[in-house]
């Protein structure tokens, strides 16, 4: 998503939470121009409010991992596999919230590398600026 | 346990987030603006 961050263009803050520490965050802030706001949620409160759970570990380490992992090889090479810096089993997600602090749009990742198609998400954005 | 996920539709949980330094992002201070949240497991 980094590299299309442009695509959102004004209409949008994006937002990026992990539950990484301030050191680490601080860290990747000064390693990429970021053109999004990069913040923590030390205690998972956020995530858990969104509904975002852990994966099993047979969802994490699975044969469906195994072949997201092949895909991404296939993609970007090795590098394009990274290993688990944090909780591996936790489960992401991506939510659009329109000005008046409703939800419209939201994806509930069912494994920790399932996101959604960025085309889905910008549309959902334009969707909501209008 | 997991509260069950917010609906679609819904407002969103008040939520509250910190920046690198330490400063509190609250969501509902955003109202006017449309929002993207990222949520990921890791960042690289």
């Amino acid at each position: 998503m980094r590299d299309r961050i442009d695509e959102f263009g004004s209409e949008a803050t994006v937002v990026l939470v992990t539950f990484t520490d301030a050191e680490s965050l601080a860290e990747y802030q000064s390693r990429h121009s970021l053109g999004f706001v990069a913040l923590r949620d030390p205690d998972r409160h956020g995530y858990r409010a969104f509904g975002l759970g852990r994966g099993s570990v047979a969802r994490v380490w699975g044969l469906r991992a195994a072949k997201r992992y092949l895909e991404l090889i296939r993609r970007d090479g090795i590098g394009g596999v990274r290993r688990p810096t944090e909780d591996p089993r936790q489960l992401g997600g991506d939510f659009v919230i329109d000005g008046e602090g409703r939800l419209v749009w939201g994806f509930w990742g069912d494994g920790p590398d399932h996101r959604p198609a960025i085309g889905d998400l910008i549309a959902a954005v334009r969707n909501a600026a209008r | 346990m997991i509260p069950p996920a917010p609906a679609v539709g819904a407002i969103a949980p008040d939520v509250t987030f910190l920046d690198a330094e330490g400063r509190p992002w609250r969501l509902t201070d955003q109202r006017g603006s449309v929002v993207v949240l990222v949520f990921h497991r890791h960042i690289h």
